[in-house]
């Protein structure tokens, strides 16, 4: 547990003074910003217009996309935060300098996991800020923001562990977040690819095999409409727990590959 | 000089050995390919599995060492122990997944219940949980493969109903694509409709009354569980009257969009009946029946004045709390000649005969007047056919109706006549009223000869005129609603825009037999949450908002990087 923690303040530490990591915040909260503002000033144009008309306004809740939207854009934040935590290692040849150390390959991987989630998680914590705008201009629903809020800190976690893999393989960067990227939009894209088999009768077996895969499935019906079912929590859980067993026994090769 | 020949490699195939790995490799991915999208594993998979299996072999015997190599080499002793023990935890991983899938745990945070029944849905549910003359419901919900995100979504609140109703509905999904037979049974006609059916005592479902939900709501579809279950059971009976409407007549003059809108939508039972059906001893449609829960006697025009004796029988029935509809015929009928054109002659109605007249006048401060209202402003095709848009805002019959934007039309109406002191307990409420431009005709005759031309003269008494009331005897209960008009309930004013007329006729039967009443408690709207609220901001906050998010936070966040960076860059030199 001491090297867990080791390992994770030492690379938290590296987010901290890596400019790369502020620059995806920037982008981040600046796409973010720029949306949320558009939607709020068409609302309240809108909503100006359907209260003289007697229709229903648009509400807060409506407005905060802020989760759902991060979760769309991991297949870029993703890749852009973990391609250089194994990659570097390795081209660097530090890995095996961390490897003689006395802790295992899962403390390690553990460790460097922990702190891109946290760093994720305080990304993540930032877009708050629009939920608070929110609630002084309408009254949001506390729970759907909770639960949205709760999943897209899971996906987050998933992207992050499942990037990590590519991250072990490749010693080449741009090659690990290509590949994760890639990874992380067929994963999203799983729903969409099994709307279209479920328009052939004879694979909806496959249609509902390819929905359970992928990521969006066990957030956007659910979690992101504050419905938290135990089986996609325990989905993201158990899918950051194999992402993270892989690119241990990946890392693990090292020593008897030689 | 020794003749040297090139050294043959004996060990080259002609097909190299690797070739069959790809083969058996592309073996296994078609077999995986039919095993996950084929309902069963057919012929192709199996082909595809033999062909893998066989170039494996294949590659053993062709490349003997590198099999051995793989088997006992250190990859295989390092990397296969991983690579078994990494299938070993995933399949793990899928069983624990697997597992908690199959308990369907779920909980709806929203403050909105937005996934979750509301008070208002909770109570209604709840009611038909602890009725045990209440039938069990099922919820046939027809969502295919591509709604398969809403089916997660509504499966929640569907098990709440379960819940809530204590195993009284229940809910199923079904693929209408899957199942066409039971999708044309429900007349299913898009992915993502409901059907509500109750269950017969003998298990079936009542197909014929089912429910259909079309868009998804709490509301619509409480509202549609409690019409399937309520066991409410409301008669409309029609007298069969000498120049009278009838039900079933599907022809401009007739009934049958009200009838269907009756029979249809609300399950009433409806009958053509004649005075002398009803008056028998033998009779086998009881008035004083207390099982039926609501009933309506209605008069749709008649040109003949009843009987004493048939009269009498009326007034018995409203006397003992009776409800009585009563559309008058007008004084103008028209007939066609051999000639083919119309002509036109005075009548004399039954809802004005004395005996009816004074029945209504004596209990309930009303009756029909002998005149014709003619509008000039506010009329449909003739003068001779007025529109009425004051309506009543208190009365359950006109109250959803939008004054001067909505209509009643009343061809060749009569105006009704209230007294100044209403009889003992009798309170009476004017349902529609013409404009002021109308006024009334009383000679008949002379409107019959006047081709057309009617023009208004000073001893013509002055709108707005009342066209229609509704009477309540709170001592008795009694309630009696007048039109002045048999245009309300024909079908030829029932369907038009911004014409109320079916709305008005449907309505009344309803007040009269208190189905209202009865159908509140079939009829929830779930109240307005907080959440509902939209959101408003003055171009001020707007300007705050955009201040903070669009340039304060990201280009802070920017700031602190550019520092951290030069920062470094300061260490680093």
């Amino acid at each position: 547990m001491r090297a867990v923690f080791a390992v994770f303040k030492r690379e938290l530490a590296l987010y901290f003074r890596s400019p790369i990591a502020y620059a995806v915040a920037f982008a981040m909260l600046l796409f973010l910003g720029i949306l949320f503002n558009g939607n709020l000033a068409q609302a309240v144009q809108y909503n100006a217009g359907a209260m003289q008309q007697g229709g229903q306004g648009v509400t807060a809740s409506d407005l905060n996309l802020a989760p759902s939207v991060i979760t769309f854009l991991m297949f870029l934040i993703g890749p852009l935060l973990t391609m250089r935590l194994l990659a570097e290692e390795s081209r660097e040849g530090t890995i095996e300098v961390l490897l003689t150390l006395p802790m295992n390959e899962a403390a390690f991987i553990v460790g460097k996991f922990l702190a891109v989630w946290t760093y994720y998680t305080i990304l993540l914590l930032l877009t708050v800020i629009h939920y608070v705008i929110l609630a002084n201009v309408g009254v949001p629903d506390a729970g759907l923001a909770f639960g949205s809020y709760f999943g897209a800190w899971l996906y987050g976690g998933a992207v992050l562990a499942v990037c990590m893999i590519w991250s072990a393989i490749t010693e080449d960067q741009i090659v690990a977040a290509f590949l994760s990227a890639a990874t992380v939009l067929v994963l999203y894209l799983a729903d969409t690819f099994a709307a279209s088999l479920a328009n052939s009768p004879n694979l909806a077996n496959a249609a509902e095999f390819v929905r359970e895969l992928g990521l969006q499935a066990h957030y956007g019906p659910t979690l992101a409409n504050g419905i938290i079912r135990a089986e996609d929590v325990v989905y993201y859980v158990l899918f950051i727990i194999g992402a993270l067993f892989i690119t241990t026994r990946i890392v693990e090769t090292r020593r008897w590959r030689a | 000089m020794t003749n040297q020949t090139p050294k043959v490699n004996e060990q080259e195939a002609f097909i190299p050995p690797y070739y069959m790995l790809i083969l058996a490799l592309v073996g296994f991915v078609v077999a995986l390919g039919v095993l996950v999208t084929q309902p069963t594993f057919n012929v192709v998979g199996w082909g595809a599995l033999g062909i893998a299996v066989l170039s494996l072999v294949a590659w053993v015997l062709m490349a003997p060492e590198q099999a051995r190599s793989v088997v006992t080499g250190r990859t295989a002793r390092f990397g296969g122990t991983s690579l078994l023990v990494t299938v070993i935890f995933l399949v793990a991983l899928i069983a624990i997944y697997v597992v908690v899938r199959g308990r369907d745990w779920r909980v709806d945070l929203t403050e909105r219940d937005t996934f979750s029944l509301t008070e208002e849905s909770r109570q209604a549910i709840a009611g038909i949980g602890a009725d045990p003359n209440v039938p069990q419901v099922t919820l046939l919900a027809f969502y295919n493969a591509i709604q398969a995100g809403q089916r997660d979504q509504n499966a929640l609140l569907f098990e709440d109903y379960a819940k809530t109703s204590q195993g009284k509905i229940s809910y199923e999904f079904i693929d209408p694509e899957r199942s066409p037979a039971q999708a044309e049974l429900y007349k299913i006609t898009r992915p993502g409709q409901i059907a509500v059916v109750a269950v017969n005592e003998d298990g079936t479902l009542d197909t014929e009354n089912a429910e259909l939900v079309n868009f998804f709501s709490q509301d619509e579809l409480t509202n549609a569980i409690l019409r399937v279950a309520a066991q409410g059971d409301f008669r409309a009976y029609f007298l069969n009257v000498d120049g009278g409407l009838q039900l079933t007549d599907s022809g401009a003059s007739g009934m049958s969009l009200l009838n269907d809108s009756l029979t249809q939508r609300y399950d009433w039972t409806t009958q053509q009946v004649s005075l002398f059906d009803l008056m028998g001893q033998d009779s086998e449609i009881k008035l004083d029946d207390p099982a039926i829960d609501g009933k309506v006697l209605v008069i749709p025009g008649g040109d003949q004045p009843l009987s004493d004796e048939e009269m009498q029988f009326i007034a018995d029935y409203v006397n003992k709390g009776g409800s009585l509809v009563i559309f008058a015929a007008p004084s103008i009928r028209g007939t066609a000649g051999s000639d083919g054109q119309a002509t036109f002659s005075q009548n004399q109605p039954l809802a004005l005969a004395e005996n009816m007249s004074n029945f209504l006048w004596e209990n309930f401060g009303v009756r029909f007047t002998s005149d014709l209202i003619v509008d000039p402003t506010l009329s449909v095709q003739s003068p001779l056919i007025p529109v009425a848009t004051d309506f009543s805002s208190t009365n359950y019959i006109t109250q959803n109706f939008r004054p001067n934007q909505e209509g009643i039309v009343f061809e060749l109406p009569h105006s009704i006549e209230i007294a100044p002191t209403l009889p003992a307990n009798v309170t009476v409420d004017e349902l529609a009223k013409t404009s002021a431009e109308s006024f009334a005709k009383q000679d008949i005759q002379a409107v019959l000869q006047s081709d057309g031309a009617i023009q208004a003269e000073e001893s013509d008494p002055k709108g707005p005129f009342v066209l229609a009331v509704a009477a309540e005897n709170s001592a008795t209960g009694a309630r009696v609603v007048l039109f002045g008009s048999e245009s309300i309930p024909a079908n030829n004013f029932a369907l038009g825009s911004g014409i109320v007329n079916l709305d008005a006729a449907f309505n009344s039967l309803v007040w009269a037999t208190r189905f209202n009443d009865f159908f509140s408690t079939v009829n929830i709207q779930s109240a307005a949450r907080p959440q509902d609220t939209p959101v408003f901001a003055s171009d001020q906050t707007l300007r705050g908002i955009q201040l903070l998010t669009l340039f304060l936070l990201p280009f802070g966040v920017l700031a602190i990087g550019f520092f951290v960076w030069w920062n470094n860059r300061s260490r680093a030199r």
